[in-house]
């Protein structure tokens, strides 16, 4: 017997009784309401003066971020994200019907150790300055090669960023697909679609039999013209819009290009959310605010021992900005970022009303200025504030709410 | 609202309209999501058994057309979420809430040594919805939002207005008394 066995047959327990536990569905009981939101006040307060001494410290760099972050209207927002969860959800139900005939052998510890395995953290400048290339070019042929990877053949229309280029021969790109099934940019490179190409020197034995050029990852590989919108990752070209045109892209690359020093130096990473008390038992909330420091108490594979740990490089702090970001798509009424960039920290206060009452979810972040800190979800996490930062401020309705919040 | 929202996704599935993946994940992906967090403990696992929640959806309907979307793709996105722990080589891997609710159930359900195995779960889940029909409704939904919904006892407590150790012992106490039935039944 498997506990997963036992846990199966609870799922299968009448949808009724599921239904009536839905803990959303479950209101808080109000007296406890209160106790709750006074403690989330005084941490809220303790929060703000936080973020107001970090605000005062770094005051004259805000505008570098300011600038980044264009704004965009909730809906269009909104319709980025259907799109591409469409995308996704399509390649999934293709994918499943996808036959592989034949499954050579793969090199991946071959090509593992050629590709640039930290793009992540790098910025958009990073992002178009390392490749060997940067090409506006056609797809004129999709050949899945193995289950991990594809060769693209591209006919180039124009070379924005790299040496020359004979643009009536085609080049072949290997491509590997994203680690999961899904996989919007993978899937979306049809035959005929029109892209900007970041390309890679081939390295090794099986890239350089099957293409001439290697692409960074599954994510960054490019931005595809999809209908009338452009498909990529926003995480990574954070600053890029997907009601923009392959034009306007690859002007904006340009203008990234020409930049001399980049608008937020160099990524950011989230660091808490004080908008729950810090106890053991829920890993993603222990938060110390006397000591900046974040806690694990007692449970799981730390069982029995406390570990204080940095929260800047820890993938826990990740999962928080994704808790509310799901907070977000639930909470649509009132909220507010209060970016801030520089050269060690930037900031965003998450604030949000449901049924008359506020919550804050107050972030603040590093910049991480130094090559070489390994952070994988850094680059992710500052598409994930600059996503914040535009679904905040997208929001006239805020303006009511802090005015209250500021002046209790 | 919701029912009539429900409503019209389920006659986009019956259409075999991709529009109902969209409305579901925009509907319900962040519930999904959560729920596949807590049981997992791992965004990118979560991800993909949101993802994989909605395939299976799109598979079953039709034929099946529930009756409250959310509960059903729950029940997807949970089972999906139960496959991947099963596949793991360590349940203690994510660490978290999850965890100790794996840890809970342990202790109530043991695992088997002589080999018997769940032979009929059919008669697990009627055991089990006896077990729950027989509880007070908070107690019901408390029991449910710790081992369905992967709930953690801090969250259990304020959302019904009682002290983790309240909530603690009230779980044990449901521990025992399913344990007991399930060993009267002759199922342990």
């Amino acid at each position: 017997m498997k506990k997963t066995e036992f846990m199966r047959a609870m799922g299968e327990i009448d949808q009724a009784y599921i239904a009536d536990a839905d803990p959303d569905a479950v209101e808080l009981k109000s007296s406890e309401k209160k106790g709750f939101m006074l403690r989330r006040r005084k941490l809220q307060f303790a929060a703000m003066l936080a973020g107001a001494a970090v605000i005062v410290l770094t005051v004259g760099l805000v505008s570098g971020i300011d600038k980044r972050s264009e704004k965009v209207p909730a809906d269009l927002e909104n319709t980025e994200r259907e799109a591409l969860a469409s995308e996704e959800i399509s390649a999934s139900v293709k994918q499943s019907e996808e036959v592989v005939t034949t499954v050579p052998e793969e090199p991946i510890s071959e090509l593992a150790d050629e590709l640039p395995e930290q793009l992540t953290w790098l910025s958009e400048k990073e992002l178009f300055s390392l490749p060997e290339l940067v090409l506006r070019a056609q797809i004129i042929a999709k050949e899945r090669l193995t289950q991990k990877y594809t060769c693209l053949t591209l006919q180039p229309v124009r070379v924005i960023r790299g040496a020359a280029l004979p643009l009536d021969e085609p080049v072949r790109l290997l491509i590997r697909h994203s680690p999961s099934s899904r996989g919007p940019l993978t899937s979306g490179a049809a035959e005929g679609t029109e892209g900007i190409f970041c390309l890679f020197p081939v390295q090794g034995s099986f890239a350089a039999e099957n293409a001439d050029y290697t692409a960074a990852d599954p994510f960054r590989y490019a931005i595809l013209a999809f209908g009338e919108r452009l498909l990529f990752e926003k995480t990574a070209y954070y600053s890029f819009d997907r009601s923009w045109n392959l034009d306007r892209a690859e002007k904006h690359i340009e203008e990234i290009l020409e930049e001399k020093e980049l608008p937020c130096d160099f990524s950011f990473a989230f660091t808490y959310a004080v908008q729950e008390a810090s106890e053991a038992d829920d890993l993603y909330r222990s938060y110390d605010s006397e000591t900046g420091s974040c806690k694990l108490g007692g449970r799981a594979s730390w069982k029995k021992t406390e570990k204080t740990f940095d929260v800047k490089l820890n993938e826990q702090t990740l999962q928080q900005i994704y808790d509310v970001l799901c907070k977000l798509d639930q909470f649509p009424a009132c909220v507010e970022a209060r970016p801030g960039s520089g050269r060690e920290n930037a900031c965003a206060e998450l604030r949000w009303t449901e049924n008359g009452k506020f919550h804050c979810a107050n972030y603040n972040g590093w910049a991480l200025t130094s090559p070489g800190i390994d952070d994988p979800y850094a680059n992710l996490m500052r598409g994930v504030l600059t996503d914040i930062d535009n679904y905040m401020e997208s929001d006239p309705a805020y303006a009511e709410a802090k005015c209250h919040v500021l002046s209790p | 609202m919701a029912e009539n929202k429900d409503t019209e996704i389920i006659d986009l599935f019956f259409d075999r309209s991709e529009d109902a993946l969209i409305l579901s994940r925009r509907q319900y992906g962040a519930y999904l999501f959560a729920l596949s967090c807590r049981i997992l403990g791992n965004r990118e696992d979560a991800e993909e058994v949101e993802n994989d929640a909605y395939l299976d959806a799109w598979n079953t309907i039709p034929p099946n057309r529930p009756e409250s979307l959310k509960s059903y793709l729950a029940m997807l996105c949970r089972r999906r979420a139960l496959d991947l722990v099963d596949r793991r080589d360590s349940l203690k891997r994510g660490g978290g809430v999850q965890d100790l609710v794996w840890e809970e159930i342990d202790e109530s359900i043991p695992g088997s040594e002589d080999g018997r195995d769940w032979a009929d779960l059919i008669s697990l889940k009627e055991q089990l919805e006896a077990f729950l029909a027989a509880l007070s409704q908070r107690d019901r939904r408390i029991f449910l939002q710790r081992y369905w919904y992967f709930c953690s006892i801090r969250e259990i407590a304020e959302r019904h207005g009682l002290k983790e150790n309240h909530v603690k012992v009230l779980l044990h106490r449901l521990r025992r008394k399913l344990k007991q039935q399930l060993e009267k039944e002759g199922i342990l």
